[in-house]
Parts: structure tokens; C-alpha cells; sequence
């Protein structure tokens, strides 16, 4: 690939193919958004992802996005996300979390993490975010 | 000096063939997993790969080229030396793919191609962009020169090793038969790689031969009852190209910064994945050593080992 027009060509190649690939990807679908609506399936993710989490009470977001699980013995917040057809795990012992603060029904977290900086968690309502922010208070440096 | 066709150029049509088949495969039979951003990420990793090869390119290349005259031997271009050539440039990946995982300067290129969820072909084309900056290739690529392989010969065999393990990236493939599954590297024996199941963590090396597991003891088989989880331990929730090449990166220099001490800081640049002075972090050896004692435990043998010194995950044999 010395000469720079093959090399410019197969580049143009390369980004058509992968434009292509994506573009059928999405035509032809096949995936769904995953969804969490389960406190105990989101706590038997975190104890897959986590080896020794021992799920406790849980609650997870009005919309399906997120869920929240305290460990049994209340040392560690674990967090379920919904991402795409996926889910990410973060397990927090107290002081971890930079800051949690409530807008409504939402729970706003932010993290010192350079792939998952902020999270966002839509409670039934004001009353039950409340009670989590309360609960979860202790896991953040700000609240 | 033969002219050796460029490998990787003559595959791209076939990778791009087969992974509109798998996808046709997946919707049809629900055997496979894509997912548009998913996918749009990988093949992006995949162009910039190619891209950063160009660029940077040169500086493995300056290398060889230095080195060649030191070689021990002239063992020019006759066939056989293209066959030694690839099974030892195969050895050869097989170490320095261990140290990609065990090595955290290293490790911070290579998440890239581990940091899917899902697994599929693209999975396979999801690879680093800074890859000649971590000088890898003086500490592995050089072997295979200085004994006395043209340097165009080793290019050549590594691409073929690199097309070979495209099609491992499936799962759409099940187990092959017994005699395949014991030599080659295949794709349920990369399934497991590309698992974050303690079971499977830092397992399955290879690249073409799975002998190389076999014999230094890294093998794990695919389990019936384990399904595979993949991705990495702590997964990354986005699909932007520029977070997934530099994540890793980031947060060795976050670490070093931190450091209170030269060891400390030669810890986070070169210790394991996962390494902290105080064993606060969960590094594969430690994540491997609590579930080996929580499955003792479970299965009523006592469990009482301290983490990082229990022992090892069962490896059962095929």
C-alpha cells in the first residue's frame, strides 16, 4: 500500500463497506433495547459481573433503564444500566460515587470514570427517588 | 525476493461477505447478536486500525529493517521456512497475546478488541489504533528476525495469522470435531477468550494453534453449563470509538498521577490489569481466586484460602 491513490481507494472502499455494514445492520434489525424491570434479575447481573455481591434490596427506574441494589449487608450500591441491547455493571463501597442529587423523579449520579461519567436513574416518583437518594446518600462524596 | 501479496487487502471482500452472512444468519435464527452501534463501533476501531497501521507503520518497520542485519542465520525464501516461519510466528503470538493481558501498558491497546459485549465478526475487526506506539513488537516481533526470517516473510505470515482468526469470532459455530477442536484454534476456544466469566478470564491465548494453551497450561474448554458473558470486566456502556481507543490509557495516567511512590507508579504502568498497592482493585488472579473460593465454599470444601493464594480455577480436561 505505498502508492497513496490505491491506499486513498481502499480507504473509500474500506468506509463504504463499513457504512454499508451499519446501514444493514439497522435494516434488517434483530436486537431490542434491554430492559430492567426486575430489582432481582438486575441484582443476579450484579452478582454475575461481581464476584462476592450478595444482592439486597432493590428498585429499579420507571423507564427500564436502570435499577439500584444495595448489598445484603448494605457495604457496597450496585448499579444496572440498560445500554443499547446491554448492561453495564458498577459496583460502589461508600465515598465512591462523586456526587447524587435528585431533579424529581430523576436521580442524577456522577462518577470519577472516564467511560461512565454521569447516570441517570427515572424513579416512579418523587416519594421513591427520595427514598433512594436518602438511602444511597452515603455512597457519595456530594448529596 | 518473492512478491508476497498483501493478506489482509485480498481477505477484506470475504470478511465483508461473511459478516452480511452472519448477519442474515443471526436474524433469521437468533444464533448471532448485532447491534447497529455496537457493529458501527468495531468496524470503525477495525478502519482506524488499518489507518494507524499506515501512519505509525513505519516505526516497526525502521526497527526490522535495523535489526535484520544482526540475523543469525540467512534462511531465505524456500517454502519450508514459510511454514516454520508461521507455526513459530504463531508461538510467538501466543506470548505476546499473554502479555497483552497480563501487562497493563499493553492491556490498554489490546481492551480495545475485548471492550464488546457482543460477539460477532465485527468483534473480530474491533482493534486498537496505537498499537506500534507501544513498542510491543521490539519485545515479541524481533525473534523470529534475528534468527534469520526476511522481515517481508514475517509480515506475511503474521497477517495470515490474523486472517486466520477472523472467522473464530462467532457464535454461530459450534463445536467442531474433536481432532480440530484439540490442534486448532477455534471459535468456541475463542469464545471463551472473549469471556468475562471467571472461569474463562486470561484463558485461550492462541492464534492459530491451541497447542500453545495446552502446553503452558492456559487452556480452558467452552462448558456446557457456563455460558459465556462477554466483554470486559468492567464494561465500558458506550460505542464512541475515541472513548474505547483511550480509556485504558486515560487511566494509567489518572494512576501514575496518583502514585505515592516509583513502585507504585511501575505498578499501575506495568503491573496486571486490575493492580492497586493495597489489593483494594479486583485484577483477574484476585476476581479468579474469590470465585474458585466461593465455588469451594459452595461445594461444601471449606473455602478458608486467602484470595491470592488459592487455588487456581479447574481446568477440565477435553
Amino acid at each position: 500500500m505505498d502508492d497513496p491513490i490505491i491506499l486513498a481507494l481502499v480507504l473509500a472502499g474500506a468506509a463504504l463497506a463499513v457504512a454499508g455494514l451499519i446501514g444493514f445492520n439497522r435494516l434488517i434489525g434483530g436486537w431490542s433495547p434491554a430492559a430492567l424491570d426486575d430489582p432481582e434479575a438486575a441484582g443476579a447481573r450484579l452478582a454475575e459481573d461481581v464476584v462476592g455481591f450478595e444482592p439486597g434490596e432493590g428498585a429499579c427506574a420507571a423507564d427500564g433503564r436502570a435499577a439500584l441494589v444495595l448489598e445484603a449487608d448494605g457495604e457496597r450500591l450496585g448499579l444496572v444500566l440498560a445500554r443499547g441491547g446491554r448492561t453495564v455493571t458498577r459496583v460502589f463501597r461508600p465515598g465512591e460515587v462523586d456526587a447524587v442529587s435528585r431533579d424529581g423523579a430523576a436521580l442524577d449520579f456522577r462518577f470519577s470514570d472516564f467511560t461512565l461519567p454521569r447516570a441517570r436513574a427515572i424513579m416512579a416518583d418523587d416519594a421513591e427517588a427520595e427514598a433512594w437518594r436518602s438511602k444511597i446518600a452515603r455512597f457519595a462524596r456530594q448529596s | 525476493m518473492p512478491n508476497l501479496p498483501d493478506p489482509i487487502l485480498i481477505a477484506i471482500p470475504v470478511f465483508v461477505a461473511l459478516i452480511v452472512a452472519e448477519m442474515i444468519y443471526a436474524r433469521l435464527t437468533g444464533h448471532a447478536r448485532f447491534e447497529p452501534g455496537d457493529t458501527a463501533a468495531s468496524l470503525i476501531m477495525g478502519m482506524g486500525n488499518v489507518v494507524s497501521g499506515v501512519a505509525l507503520g513505519f516505526i516497526a518497520l525502521a526497527w526490522f529493517t535495523f535489526i535484520e542485519r544482526f540475523a543469525l542465520f540467512d534462511i531465505g525464501w524456500a517454502w519450508w521456512a514459510f511454514a516454520v516461519c508461521f507455526v513459530l510466528d504463531d508461538f510467538v503470538y501466543y506470548w505476546s497475546h499473554r502479555f497483552a493481558h497480563t501487562v497493563r501498558w499493553w492491556w490498554a491497546d489490546h481492551v480495545v478488541h475485548h471492550s464488546s459485549q457482543h460477539y460477532n465478526l465485527t468483534t473480530a475487526l474491533r482493534q486498537p489504533w496505537l498499537n506500534p506506539l507501544t513498542l510491543k513488537f521490539i519485545f515479541f516481533g524481533s525473534w523470529l528476525v534475528l534468527l534469520g526470517f526476511p522481515v517481508a516473510m514475517v509480515a506475511f505470515v503474521g497477517a495470515l495469522n490474523l486472517v486466520y482468526q477472523f472467522w473464530i469470532h462467532t457464535e454461530t459455530v459450534p463445536r467442531l470435531p474433536r481432532w480440530i477442536e484439540y490442534v486448532m484454534n477455534t471459535p468456541s476456544h475463542h469464545r471463551v477468550h472473549h469471556a468475562t466469566n471467571p472461569v474463562y478470564l486470561d484463558r485461550n491465548y492462541a492464534g492459530v494453534f491451541i497447542v500453545w494453551d495446552r502446553l503452558f497450561g492456559t487452556f480452558q474448554k467452552e462448558l456446557d453449563d457456563e455460558k459465556c458473558r462477554y466483554g470486559i470486566v468492567k464494561n465500558l456502556g458506550t460505542d464512541n470509538p475515541l472513548t474505547i481507543c483511550f480509556h485504558e490509557w486515560v487511566g494509567i495516567v489518572k494512576d501514575v498521577r496518583g502514585a505515592k511512590s516509583v513502585r507504585e507508579a511501575l505498578g499501575y504502568w506495568l503491573g496486571p490489569p486490575g493492580w492497586s498497592p493495597d489489593g483494594s482493585r479486583d485484577s483477574s488472579k484476585i476476581i479468579k481466586a474469590k470465585w474458585a473460593e466461593r465455588q469451594a465454599a459452595l461445594n461444601g470444601a471449606g473455602g478458608t484460602a486467602e484470595p491470592e493464594a488459592a487455588a487456581p480455577a479447574p481446568q477440565p480436561a477435553e
